[in-house]
């Protein structure tokens, strides 16, 4: 609605082309709009929606935030999928900043594993040794967090610097 | 307490071709202290093995600056530089030796000439004894496990009494649990010993022992703070629910050691 104003079953129209993988039904996306409406995101006209400046501003934001913990793949998909060339470099930045707090929980979950471990030695009952199989599954659901945070981040660098390749400025993401 | 290893700002790239330029590492600051292991994980083909070829002095990196003890390793005499490497840094990779000799014989060799011959093989024996590979000294590289090897590899590196072992990706043949024995004993080297360690793995199940970790992807090096920084700025509402932080900077941390 930003780009341009659109009808409810339009804007899911586009969500579909933009998240191919999500479904996104034309009820579930009304409802979405109303609320977006009483909360002064978007007006509507005939069926028509647009953005008012403070929806505009409130999606920047949410764009250019920070990614929660641990990142939610829909959230960040969705903010790939939207965002624009200019704001790849605070995406980028987004993304590092996920790959940080997710090793930072890495090295706190090896703490643990270190003390339980220690404990566990001649130990064999299973309620502790479940509690390390435990750890370790959960390492490996980190492991596979960060790889993928890592191969995305990757790629926005890419095409950053595809984009700057283009434009014929030189900057660097990471700068 | 100074720090055994530094790097600072370390760039390296290789020219691919005329127009491609692959840049390997970009900016790269770590520190290693006495007593600590640090892990460095990335998949295959991330520059692990680059970075930790620059850590042991044997690859010069165009920009940043390699301390080894103090000393930055480049800014010394070819022979002033190759003394002190010799003496402070143990390099550890699982490389097949050229020469196909008994396991003590090659785990004795760089200290034989300092040595002699008696004391070289009494201290490889010794180094053998304490990674747990008595038992292979008389075998020959082809007759040994993957696991063994390992071990042979790392006597071989602790045979000089280094005070930092760079370790290139030594667990990456081994089963899980050899590879954990391997990461305990690293740990149990830095504690007993006031090593430090610097160890590059494929698996994060290999960082378990360590008292710190970072990664590198796309040459970079990201090296996290002791905790998760939370509520670094305000919160800004998903409409479907889910809430960001916004951060006022960005790329805090980067580089830095915890």
């Amino acid at each position: 609605m930003i780009e341009r104003p659109a009808t409810s079953s339009g804007v899911a129209q586009r969500l579909n082309e933009y998240l191919g993988s999500t479904q996104f039904a034309v009820q579930a996306v009304s409802k979405a709009l109303r609320r977006l409406e009483e909360q002064g995101f978007v007006r509507s006209a005939d069926g028509v929606y647009v953005a008012t400046p403070r929806g505009t501003e409130h999606f920047r934001d949410w764009l250019s935030a920070s990614l929660p913990l641990p990142p939610l793949r829909e959230e960040l998909l969705a903010k790939v999928a939207l965002c624009r060339g200019e704001d790849l470099p605070r995406l980028i930045g987004s993304v590092r900043d996920a790959e940080f707090a997710c090793l930072a929980m890495v090295g706190d979950l090896n703490r643990r594993m270190r003390e339980e471990r220690r404990i566990l030695e001649g130990v064999v009952q299973w309620r502790q040794r479940a509690c390390v199989i435990v750890m370790g599954g959960d390492l490996a659901w980190w492991e596979a967090r960060i790889t993928w945070l890592q191969n995305l981040r990757g790629q926005l660098e890419e095409e950053w610097q595809r984009l700057q390749g283009e434009s014929g400025a030189a900057s660097s993401p990471r700068a | 307490m100074g720090a055994l290893l530094s790097l600072e700002g370390v760039g390296l790239h290789y020219q691919r071709g005329r127009r491609h330029v692959v840049e390997v590492l970009a900016d790269a600051t770590l520190e290693v202290l006495a007593g600590e292991v640090v892990c460095v994980w990335g998949q295959r083909g991330r520059g692990k093995t680059t970075l930790m070829r620059v850590a042991a002095g044997l690859e010069e990196p165009p920009v940043g600056r390699v301390s080894v003890d103090g000393s930055d390793v480049w800014e010394l005499s070819d022979r002033v530089r190759s003394q002190l490497l010799a003496r402070a840094v143990g390099w550890v990779t699982c490389a097949k030796p050229e020469l196909d000799i008994p396991v003590l014989e090659y785990v004795a060799i760089p200290v034989k000439v300092a040595l002699g011959r008696g004391s070289a093989s009494r201290r490889a024996k010794e180094a053998l004894a304490r990674v747990g590979a008595g038992e292979c000294e008389e075998q020959r590289w082809g007759s040994l496990s993957d696991g063994e090897r390992a071990l042979v590899a790392l006597a071989r590196a602790l045979v000089r009494a280094p005070r930092l072992l760079v370790v290139d990706d030594l667990t990456a043949m081994l089963r899980c649990r050899e590879a954990d024995e391997v990461a305990r004993l690293l740990a149990e080297l830095a504690r007993e010993r006031e090593l430090g360690v610097l160890a590059s793995v494929s698996s994060m199940e290999e960082t378990t022992w360590s008292d710190r970790m970072a990664t590198i992807s796309g040459g970079e090096l990201l090296v996290p703070p002791a905790s998760p920084r939370r509520g670094a700025g305000k919160v800004v509402e998903f409409p479907g629910g889910a809430r960001s932080e916004r951060v006022a900077g960005r790329g805090n941390g980067r580089g830095v050691s915890a």
